[in-house]
């Protein structure tokens, strides 16, 4: 299975993301610059956190406009894996990709910390196999996290069991204390938590191998 | 050429809470009473277009690229200016 970790201008947690896949899986894994405008060769696209383009106006609001966007929205109508982990996951929404925004903190405050996660809904491509376990911890670090969408949204939401991931506590302010969701279709995660950096226990925690694991298994 | 001033703001529905955090401060330093503070968005820029395509332009800009349409909504305001270059 061939991963791209799409590298925007500013994006800091690509070589996180590529070591995970490259070091703790079988798979291979390869950097793809935002200027290119094909991922024919990849069966993944994981795009990364950190801060693309300054988080200048909105986070993720400029890179919606990147060259490599037109790729990630083709590779998302044929209906390929898509995870965006925090900056990658504003950038999802801002896209249009996933419903909803990411907006600043309730209180104001960068949250850095590992926060305890219910994994709701077990059945998508990404969380298969976390089967048998209820809650999970994954490190946080963001200043705009708090999930926010209008009530029709969220009944949809919910409707079509698309919440994935909800913090235990209330971290950020987010509306049901949403941490990542899935599209309609199922093959776009966005989370706010960083799975990569949970891969070793030398880490502090390796609750993150699962949901690579659920994506190379269910590919 | 116009002169376009853009203010975009959070719809009203949604928290701002850096306008909480910036009146709490205001609390402490100012005895007023002051509500409702809220941070919004000033951009300014300069346009080229006729005055009967000017509206839909600036529209589009603020559409596509300044707003998030989910949260946020705007509203401008255009001057006539001398084309200086």
């Amino acid at each position: 299975m061939k991963f791209a970790v799409i590298v925007f201008p500013g994006s800091n947690c690509d070589e996180d993301l590529y070591k995970a896949i490259n070091l703790y899986t079988d798979e291979d894994v390869e950097y793809v610059n935002y200027k290119e405008t094909s991922l024919e060769k990849f069966d993944a696209v994981l795009i990364p956190g950190g801060f693309s383009y300054g988080d200048y106006l909105r986070s993720g609001a400029l890179a919606k406009f990147a060259p490599i966007m037109k790729a990630i929205k083709e590779f998302a109508k044929e209906k390929k894996p898509i995870v965006g982990i925090c900056n990658g996951f504003q950038i999802l929404t801002e896209a249009g990709l996933l419903p909803g925004s990411l907006i600043r903190n309730e209180k104001m405050q960068f949250v850095c910390d590992t926060v305890d996660l219910n994994v709701v809904n077990k059945d998508t491509k990404f969380t298969s196999k976390y089967a048998g376990k209820e809650t999970i911890q994954l490190p946080v670090a963001h200043g705009e996290g708090n999930y926010y969408c209008d009530e029709e949204t969220l009944n949809k939401l919910k409707k079509n069991k698309q919440i994935v991931f909800t913090y235990k506590e209330n971290v950020n302010g987010s509306v049901d204390n949403i941490a990542g969701i899935t599209n309609e279709d199922g093959n776009i995660l966005g989370m706010m938590p960083h799975p990569e950096r949970a891969m070793d226990a030398l880490f502090g925690g390796v609750d993150g191998i699962h949901l690579f694991k659920s994506l190379i298994n269910n590919r | 050429m116009y002169s376009v001033e853009v203010f975009v703001t959070y719809k009203k529905s949604i928290l701002d809470p850096q306008g909480t955090a910036v009146q709490k401060i205001i609390d402490q330093v100012i005895d007023a009473d002051i509500n409702d503070v809220r941070i919004d968005k000033f951009i300014t820029f300069t346009i080229k277009a006729n005055e009967d395509d000017v509206n839909e332009i600036v529209d589009s800009i603020c559409d596509q690229v300044l707003i998030n349409p989910n949260m946020e909504e705007y509203r401008y305001e255009l001057k006539k200016v001398e084309n200086n270059s």
